[in-house]
């Protein structure tokens, strides 16, 4: 339909923002998953070591403890027991003053941790990742405890201890690092997976939309009645796609009007338009069987005509595009048609309008139909004769207005004619008749205006005197208020 | 040379019949389709315009029975329409030319008076005999070079002797040929208008153009 603008590209496509939306939120739930289940197995490592850490301090404890008072015990001995070279255990062990009573063989001599008098009055257990001597990185569990077993009369003679207990934890930080790489490799899979995924099935989802845009671009100037189909397409889509070929719809209707002004204009404007041309040429060929003041007087007569024609037709499609919307208010009928009535033409015209007849309509669309109902049947009627004009209640409810005039030569075919744009009823074997100076659009604009005010407007013949017929146009429908 | 005006516009009618009439045509004209071809069955006419929204009988109507009944007129449309479509329609049920409203009448008599010449064979725009010269297109005679002043029905009468030339024509098909069938006039009126017509050519040393079979008629040798 229209190539897409030049700053298309700088709009954001609908497929990209999803994806990376997706993308993003993926990500950042992987993230956070990821970081997660990474703390969640640290801790896990961590507990777990810190449990081992735990009980190997309690055993040490409580050999301790248990031979504390044996006068043979030494505490070097210990280590034969908690110093298994395999493991990778330490220890080491401090009486009150800082002076080293036991230390792991694996330390080599070394300090497993430099003395902390304050630890001595820390009551909790201090657990603290830490450097071990070897270089390697290790968790330590440290604490004070009493030697002396409770209830025990003689006096411990070592007072507080404090006890360092660390394992070389090089092992669990690699598996950690493997854990970390083997997670952020998962969060990586996963967001090529979503992307693709992502792409394939946005790229299937949208692709009713662009068949929808391939369907548009199909419509043009030379298919006005192409609508978009609704078949196959999500529900979500459903309601726009309606909603564009309503817009559609009013654009044809728009353009159908347009057409059919500029058509009947060109062609109801042409045959004025030689009338007047023909006239000029030859009241200027000839001028003295044309006279050039008869000329002008002719000229004016087809003037006045075509601009009939051109506000008829004007109105006319005014109404048919929905442009004069009715303002309906409160009339009292019988004000409202005496004063159409023509002056010039008043004793020619015989009234029936029942004085009380209040109803509801648009006092300035119901006088154009009334009008030129009116005008039609002081024109077209036999010459001098009566047109009767009456407005009668139905009910409470509904009024009728009609009038009739004496019809000359109109027949039943001519009635279904007469609403059609342009018709004229031929005056060509009358002889005495005259060009009515009409647009031929009257009675369409009244069928226009009657629909718009929600009224009914029929044509009949109806047999009056001998050898006479009645044109009768009823206007009903219209609401009566109290 | 008589011609038929089918329109159903009076002030286009009116002043077609009278530019036409003034041009030395015979003019009838009808306002329906239904006259025109009562016209069309009683008489022949060389020329017809022919509009085509008439009431009582389409003009496109109208054309196709007057083919179908064979008449013989060079048929000109004369319409408002003015799609390739309806001009093509036109032609193809029958019609000689097309002109689309509004026209000039200039234009409008060159194309009747080419149908004429068509209808008539004739290809040059001039007839002429001896140092006679006549251009029915221009409304002009010539003698020898000098114009000859002729009245519309002068120039009439002598334009369709030169075109029956060496045919003898009846002081009534004269008379049919020429003058409107609205007109008070007799037939006698040819005797005038011819005797009228030698006398001006007379003039100018051709009062013998013209011969005259009494009873009989009139012709150009």
């Amino acid at each position: 339909m229209s190539a897409p603008s030049a700053n298309a590209s700088a709009r954001p496509s609908l497929r990209r923002v999803l994806m990376l939306r997706l993308l993003l939120v993926t990500a950042a739930v992987a993230l956070v998953g990821t970081a997660l289940i990474d703390v969640s197995i640290d801790r896990e490592i961590q507990r777990h070591t810190d449990r081992e850490l735990g009980a190997q301090a309690t055993v040490l404890q409580r050999l301790i403890v248990a031979n504390i008072g044996r006068a043979d015990f030494s505490v070097s001995e210990i280590a034969v027991r908690l110093g298994d070279p395999a493991r990778t255990a330490s220890y080491q062990l401090w009486n009150s003053e800082g002076r080293v009573l036991a230390r792991a063989p694996n330390l080599k001599g070394a300090d497993l941790v430099a003395f902390n008098p304050a630890a001595l009055t820390q009551p909790k257990r201090e657990y603290a990742d830490l450097p071990m001597p070897s270089g390697a990185n290790g968790r330590m569990l440290r604490y004070a405890f009493n030697p002396t077993p409770p209830g025990t009369s003689a006096a411990p003679v070592r007072g507080l201890l404090l006890l360092a207990v660390a394992h070389d934890v090089s092992d669990l930080i690699v598996l950690e690092h493997r854990l970390d790489w083997a997670l952020v490799g998962t969060i990586f899979a996963l967001l090529t997976t979503v992307s693709l995924a992502t792409w394939m099935v946005l790229s299937r989802q949208l692709a009713p939309l662009r068949e929808l845009v391939s369907a548009a671009d199909k419509i043009g100037p030379d298919t006005p009645a192409a609508r978009l189909s609704v078949a196959g397409l999500p529900q979500e889509l459903e309601p726009l796609v309606r909603k564009f070929n309503a817009i559609l719809q009013r654009m044809e209707s728009g353009l159908t009007r347009e057409r059919l002004l500029t058509r009947d204009l060109a062609h109801e404007l042409r045959t004025p338009l030689a009338e007047i041309r023909s006239m000029i040429d030859i009241s200027t060929r000839f001028p003295n069987e044309l006279p050039n003041a008869e000329c002008l007087e002719e000229i004016s007569g087809v003037a006045t005509q075509m601009e009939s024609i051109i506000s008829s037709l004007l109105l006319l499609t005014r109404l048919e595009a929905g442009l004069e919307a009715p303002a309906r208010t409160r009339i009292a009928l019988s004000e409202l048609l005496n004063d159409l009535l023509p002056r010039a033409h008043l004793a020619r015209i015989h009234c029936e309008i029942a004085e009380a007849l209040v109803i509801q309509s648009d006092p300035t669309l119901l006088a154009v139909v009334v009008r030129n109902l009116l005008g039609n049947a002081l024109l077209h009627g036999q010459e001098g004769s009566q047109v009767a004009l009456r407005a009668v209640a139905l009910n409470d409810s509904s009024v009728q207005i009609e009038i009739s005039n004496f019809a000359v030569g109109l027949t039943e075919h001519d009635l279904g004619q007469m609403q059609r744009r342009f018709w004229q009823r031929a005056i060509a074997d009358d002889e005495s008749a005259q060009p009515t100076g009409g647009s031929g659009l009257g009675l369409a604009v009244c069928k226009s205006i009657a629909s718009i005010l929600g009224l009914s407007l029929e044509f009949s013949l109806r047999a009056a005197e001998p050898d006479q017929t009645r044109f009768v146009a009823v206007l009903g429908g219209l609401t009566r208020i109290a | 040379m008589r011609i038929l005006i089918i329109e159903d516009s009076e002030k286009l009618r009116r002043a077609l019949t009278i530019g036409l009439s003034s041009s030395g045509f015979a003019v009838d004209a009808v306002a329906d389709g239904e006259q025109a071809l009562a016209h069309l069955r009683a008489h022949a006419y060389p020329v017809v315009l022919l509009d085509l929204m008439l009431p009582r009988l389409d003009g496109l109507e109208v054309l196709r029975i007057s083919r179908n009944e064979q008449h013989q007129a060079a048929i000109l449309v004369l319409s408002a329409r003015d799609s390739v479509l309806d001009r093509v329609t036109a032609i193809n049920l029958g019609a000689d030319d097309y002109l689309v409203k509004p026209f000039a009448f200039d234009e409008l008599l060159a194309r009747i008076n080419a149908l004429a010449r068509r209808r008539f064979e004739q290809r040059t725009p001039e007839l002429a005999i001896g140092l006679l010269t006549i251009n029915p297109a221009a409304g002009t005679a010539k003698i020898d070079g000098h114009a000859l002043a002729l009245t519309p029905r002068e120039f009439g009468v002598l334009e369709l002797m030169l075109r029956a030339r060496g045919r003898l024509l009846s002081r009534a098909l004269i008379f049919q040929s020429l003058w409107p069938l609205n007109t008070d006039a007799s037939d006698k009126v040819v005797e005038v208008t011819i005797s009228q017509l030698r006398r001006k050519l007379q003039a100018h040393g051709m009062g013998e153009l013209i011969v005259n079979r009494r009873g009989l008629g009139y012709l150009i040798e």
